[in-house]
């Protein structure tokens, strides 16, 4: 596309952090590295409940430093803490990230504050209206043209009441080869399967040892190993069409089981939204497959990683990793 | 002289098995302190940003 989007001051900066991270963030520190005119990479972090500031700031600066090419950086503190004894919250925190940018040679150029009632420049006593950032030239061009933010294939109220319940295969060697013919057959092709394939798939999916394969196979640019496809090593760049794909019909045959049976798939959607980078959307699926079924261990496993601050391999690289639909 | 094993039945892997669930338990013995997830994106140099 040749349509250029011009960031003209910080009400686009803010404006344009959640196309780039397909969510609002709240709570947050948000480090946008930047290039000589242009932005590099985006990074989220929970804002610290208990982290020291020079561990969290040496934290975020090592994923900041994922992008060679950064000469520079921008930091958002998102946040309704009030700064407690200080003039301004997280003023430790803030200050320590700063120092550890600037060390990285990535200087910081401006902070700023987003509250849930307005924004400023942080440590200033600026109060704008948040309309502004809803009104920005970037986000008006960005909706224009398509980006949507806090998209989310899982909606509950399409998954209907009651589905009778599916029984595994045993796992025999056949029964794999099928899985995962079926499992091919149906990302490659057009619209959603019929039932009686959504509920073979389902099946498929409730044994352990097949699912392993399925998740592997929803990947065309792996290497066989399941150690490198899991934390999202990768011998080239995914078709992300086709794992944008897999996320839907995990979705579709959610629908064809009762409760019960969903967190597979549910794990598989976390697992999916975790390689595009998107953290908080996969512990969301995760924590959502681990209620479906009390402590399913994929679920648990895949949370604790995530939860440790794991990036996927796959999303560090700008050049492999998912392009969310802007202009 | 080497010693004869016998792989027994309990020494076998079960038939549902999840070499992922094996993976990731290994990954998380050297893990870190808790972070909360992180989101990360990328601008597209033809974003002209």
């Amino acid at each position: 596309m040749t349509e250029k989007l011009t960031i003209s001051g910080p009400a686009d900066l803010i404006a344009i952090v959640p196309h780039l991270l397909g969510n609002r963030p709240k709570e947050s520190f948000v480090v946008l590295t930047a290039r000589r005119n242009t932005l590099g990479a985006t990074l989220r972090m929970d804002a610290p409940a208990a982290a020291a500031p020079l561990d969290y700031a040496q934290m975020m600066t090592t994923y900041a430093a994922n992008d060679e090419k950064a000469t520079a950086s921008y930091v958002i503190l998102y946040t309704d803490e009030t700064g407690g004894d200080g003039p301004f919250p997280y003023a430790e925190h803030v200050a320590a990230l700063s120092i550890e940018l600037a060390t990285a040679r990535m200087p910081v150029r401006q902070v700023l504050l987003v509250t849930s009632a307005h924004w400023g420049t942080y440590g200033t006593a600026e109060r704008n209206p948040l309309d502004a950032i809803k009104d920005s030239q970037a986000n008006a061009t960005l909706t224009y043209f398509g980006s949507a933010t806090d998209i989310d294939v899982y909606n509950p109220a399409l998954l209907g009441r009651w589905a009778l319940p599916v029984e595994a295969p045993e796992g025999t060697d056949e029964d794999l080869e099928m899985a995962c013919l079926t499992w091919q057959a149906v990302l490659d092709a057009d619209g959603t399967p019929d039932t009686e394939t959504a509920r073979a798939l389902a099946a498929a999916f409730q044994h352990r040892h097949l699912r392993d394969y399925l998740f592997r196979d929803t990947i065309t640019t792996h290497n066989g190993s399941f150690g490198d496809v899991l934390t999202g090593k990768f011998t080239g760049r995914p078709n992300w069409a086709r794992v944008d794909r897999a996320e839907a019909i995990a979705f579709e045959l959610m629908k064809v089981v009762p409760a019960g049976q969903r967190a597979p798939m549910l794990s598989l959607m976390g697992w999916l939204e975790w390689l595009k980078g998107h953290g908080s959307q996969a512990d969301r699926y995760l924590k959502l497959a681990a209620e479906d079924v009390s402590g399913f261990r994929l679920a648990v496993l895949l949370r604790e990683l995530i939860n440790n601050g794991h990036i996927a391999d796959v999303a560090r690289n700008e050049n492999m990793s998912y392009n969310r639909r802007l202009i | 002289m080497g010693h004869g094993y016998i792989l027994t039945e309990d020494d076998q892997p079960a038939a549902d098995a999840s070499l992922a669930e094996d993976i990731l338990e290994l990954q998380l013995l050297t893990a870190g302190d808790k972070t909360g997830p992180v989101d990360v994106g990328h601008a597209r140099e033809h974003h002209n940003f």
